[in-house]
């Protein structure tokens, strides 16, 4: 597993955006850009403020980021398309963005999906798991602290591909048994993972 | 049901968004379309319910959130709704849904909770317990992760050769 990457602030509030979504424009890069330069001036304005009014003496250019290639009249951040673009390549290349792409409802594409819990003898997981996942469906897999040690999501065509592959994996010598779950209300499933919060909700880090 | 135009779009757009200034206009000479097609094509399938949005998923792990958790609760029928948008409504809750119970595993509410240390975890378990009332619950760490991936809607026919279907 690879050390935790330093996220900075700049990084937050872009990944902040990142998750909610892009938008549906020519230059989706850039309007993230403009976003986060307003956004992380308006709060440099504020800290410069905060701190003119205990210090008066400071000098102005000292952002809450390092200044390289920014340029522009005290308080004000200016972050470019093309650092919006780098930044995004290296939290990829660091594993804190697993993929940027669409996000699909299976339901409304028409498919069909299960959560599914298999019971799995301890020396038979390495091979359970591979005949798992094996299948282009299955979406995410876990071990967990169980007797029902294996939990994995399916999502298929329709009911009789899900139901065939479910009882296919239940067949397989390395599984002894298989519920299945299935959905009958979705209260949540969260867009953005908070990084810009305390754990408990209130203000900024 | 998706048009023929609209299956080749969502098919596009679960690859890599391209990392350049106009990334649907790259998108869309590969699909053999123009950019404002293609972004009308979007605004489409959003409107459907379709397309959720484009954007990043983060690997949890990487960010900090090294306990993973699912607890499962068991509801009485009637409080169920009320139970599971009380659950929605944390932030350290990220998803939340009620299922069919089954023999041998009789709870009907399910949310997975990420937290950042033990103690953290600790006290929202506290707190959750306060809010659902549950009759039961049982914790459900996550030991280890085998497979995580999106799903690969509508593959070509070539892909399915690859695919176990």
């Amino acid at each position: 597993m690879r050390a935790a990457y330093q996220l900075d602030d700049t990084d937050r509030r872009l990944l902040t955006i990142l998750q909610r979504g892009l938008p549906f424009v020519s230059r989706p890069y850039l309007e993230i850009a403009r976003e986060l330069s307003a956004e992380l001036s308006a709060e440099s304005l504020e800290e410069l403020s905060a701190e003119s009014s205990t210090e008066p003496s400071t000098e102005p250019s000292q952002g809450i980021l390092p200044a390289a290639g920014r340029e522009g009249f005290a308080g004000s951040v200016e972050i470019t398309e093309g650092e919006v673009l780098e930044r995004i390549a290296a939290l990829k290349e660091a594993g804190v963005i697993r993929r940027l792409s669409g996000f699909f409802d299976s339901g409304r594409l028409g498919y069909v999906s299960a959560l599914c819990a298999a019971r799995v003898r301890p020396e038979d997981l390495k091979q359970a798991a591979a005949f798992v996942n094996g299948y282009a469906g299955v979406t995410h897999n876990y071990v967990r602290e169980h007797t029902y040690n294996m939990w994995f999501t399916l999502i298929a065509r329709d009911i009789r591909e899900r139901e065939r592959i479910l009882d296919e994996i239940e067949g397989c010598p390395w599984v002894e048994q298989v519920l299945r779950f299935y959905t009958r209300s979705r209260y949540k499933i969260q867009v953005a993972f908070d990084l810009e919060h305390r754990a408990d909700g209130q203000g900024r880090r | 049901m998706l048009s023929e135009k609209e299956i080749r779009i969502v098919g596009a757009l679960q690859k890599e968004l391209p990392l350049e200034p106009e990334p649907y206009r790259a998108l869309a000479k590969e699909l053999s379309m123009t950019e404002e097609e293609l972004l009308a094509g979007m605004k489409a399938l959003a409107e459907k319910g379709c397309l959720k949005r484009i954007a990043a998923a983060l690997r949890h792990n990487n960010v900090g959130y090294t306990i993973n958790s699912m607890i499962v609760w068991d509801v009485p029928e009637g409080r169920v709704d009320e139970a599971g948008r009380a659950l929605a409504r944390q932030p350290q809750v990220t998803h939340c849904y009620d299922r069919n119970r089954q023999p041998g595993f009789d709870y009907n509410l399910y949310s997975m909770v990420h937290a950042r240390s033990e103690e953290e975890y600790g006290e929202l378990l506290g707190e959750l317990i306060e809010v659902v009332r549950p009759v039961k619950y049982e914790e459900l760490r996550t030991v280890a992760e085998l497979k995580k991936t999106g799903m690969r809607y509508f593959p070509s026919k070539v892909e399915e050769e690859f695919f176990r279907l």
